[in-house]
């Protein structure tokens, strides 16, 4: 399979710009999904399951004083933050369809859930 | 032995404690005698047959008759430095570290070794790593570590901490020595953790831990140490094993074993057969009682009453007395 790029003759181009942009800058359903934050706070990540599309941005912030991390189960391994001390944040963006367990890597009676499922 | 850190030959002068006897499937009144230890948070406790008996703060002439064994074999235990942290809970422990190697240098006797039960660092960056060495180096120990969770966070989850202590280890860093006649095993269980929270040694630390103890007779007092408890301290906090009954199993036929923990910053205590359990206070800061507050974090104290929460523990182990023998000292 191959793609192919034809360009519109170039006045009628012109015409057309100012609405291209327009569409590019006010349609919302060409942007990518919306991080989505993580609260860790009194040892716990609030919430403690997410349903969110793929591609989403999700952002872990600790706001415990006490350093926390993220760590993937199973087949979620490759998930894996930094150490996060108080006040630190990690984002990442989730582009596989699939059911992740994780967990704290310091303190794994600390769990979270998140699926990531396209849009039904 | 698979695999032999630091192999520490007795000394003419000091006397080995092991008395050489052939293995046997029960526990004689020798051996269950062998279970007497001391234990205590600023005091002293001697367990028999599993039952407490106080027997003085330190400074009592029970206590210093306790500390003065001539010939004895003596070592420390310090546990959970956290060099980094700088919360309200306690904003130098770098302070407070060089307070608790100070109450080791003033010990009556000077040690033979150092234990050192995880959590040397806070966030295991290398130059948390390298204080830790600086200071502690000072001390012109020979000291033996396990990591802490807080040690293995690096990129390469336990990485850093192979490459500085790792030699002549196995695995991730488990090792076995012997001193004087006593077997010293070092765990790691702070990596692998499931879902639940519990620490896990994991079948590949089991398994070389069987074949370690095979060549080690019965009568041999063995001390085994690894950051968290092996025994379930708090579920809910996650401080317990979760594979640690195997370990335990593997140790039942030995007339004394004193297993040493870090983990929980306060100083607790269990004896179960002829195993006797104990956790450590921290250099850095305290943690809850279990189950006293909504989570397990760092524990802050009227600034006049850190010192009295922080501490070291000095062991020894006698001819006379074959079980091992504690004494924790706070650092004021």
């Amino acid at each position: 399979m191959s793609f192919a790029c034809t360009l519109p003759p170039r006045p009628l181009l012109a015409a057309a710009l100012p609405v291209l942009l327009a569409l590019l800058v006010l349609s919302p359903a060409r942007a990518a999904p919306a991080a989505v934050t993580v609260t860790i706070h009194g040892y716990a990540f609030e919430p403690r399951t997410l349903v969110v599309a793929p591609g989403t941005r999700i952002l872990w912030k600790n706001a415990d004083d006490v350093p926390h991390n993220v760590v993937g189960l199973g087949s979620a391994a490759a998930l894996r933050s930094p150490a996060l001390d108080q006040d630190d944040s990690w984002e990442t963006q989730l582009d596989a369809p699939g059911e992740i367990d994780y967990v704290c890597g310091l303190h794994p009676h600390m769990q979270g859930h998140i699926s990531v499922r396209a849009a039904q | 032995m698979s695999s032999s850190r630091s192999d520490r030959s007795a000394s003419p002068a000091a006397p080995s404690i092991a008395s050489g006897q052939p293995p046997s499937a029960g526990l004689t009144r020798r051996q269950a005698l062998g279970c007497l230890f001391w234990a205590g948070t600023g005091a002293l406790w001697a367990m028999h047959g599993g039952v407490p008996r106080w027997l003085g703060a330190i400074g009592d002439a029970n206590a210093a008759e306790a500390k003065t064994d001539a010939g004895a074999f003596r070592f420390v235990q310090i546990s959970d430095s956290h060099i980094g942290f700088n919360k309200a809970a306690n904003p130098d422990p770098l302070l407070t570290l060089n307070l608790a190697l100070d109450k080791v240098r003033a010990l009556p006797e000077r040690p033979a070794l150092m234990l050192h039960t995880g959590d040397v660092t806070h966030l295991s960056k290398p130059a948390e790593f390298d204080t830790a060495a600086q200071l502690i180096g000072g001390l012109g120990l020979p000291t033996f570590y396990v990591p802490g969770e807080h040690d293995v966070i690096d990129e390469g989850a336990g990485r850093a901490w192979l490459d500085r202590y790792g030699k002549d280890t196995q695995g991730a860093g488990w090792y076995s020595f012997d001193d004087h006649g006593v077997h010293f095993v070092g765990l790691v269980n702070v990596l692998d953790f499931k879902p639940g929270g519990l620490g896990r040694l994991g079948a590949a630390q089991l398994a070389w831990l069987a074949d370690d103890l095979k060549a080690v007779g019965d009568s041999t007092p063995v001390v085994v140490f690894a950051h968290i408890p092996l025994w379930t301290v708090y579920a809910d906090w996650g401080w317990g094993t979760d594979d640690a009954a195997q370990a335990l199993a593997l140790l039942k036929r030995f007339g004394s074993v004193t297993v040493l923990n870090g983990h929980i910053h306060q100083t607790l205590q269990k004896v179960e057969g002829n195993v006797s359990f104990h956790t450590a206070y921290s250099t850095a800061y305290p943690q809850p009682a279990p189950g006293t507050a909504a989570s397990p974090g760092p524990l802050v104290v009227p600034a006049e009453q850190l010192r009295h929460v922080l501490g070291v523990r000095s062991l020894q182990l006698t001819r006379t007395a074959p079980g091992a023998q504690l004494t924790d000292y706070p650092l004021a």
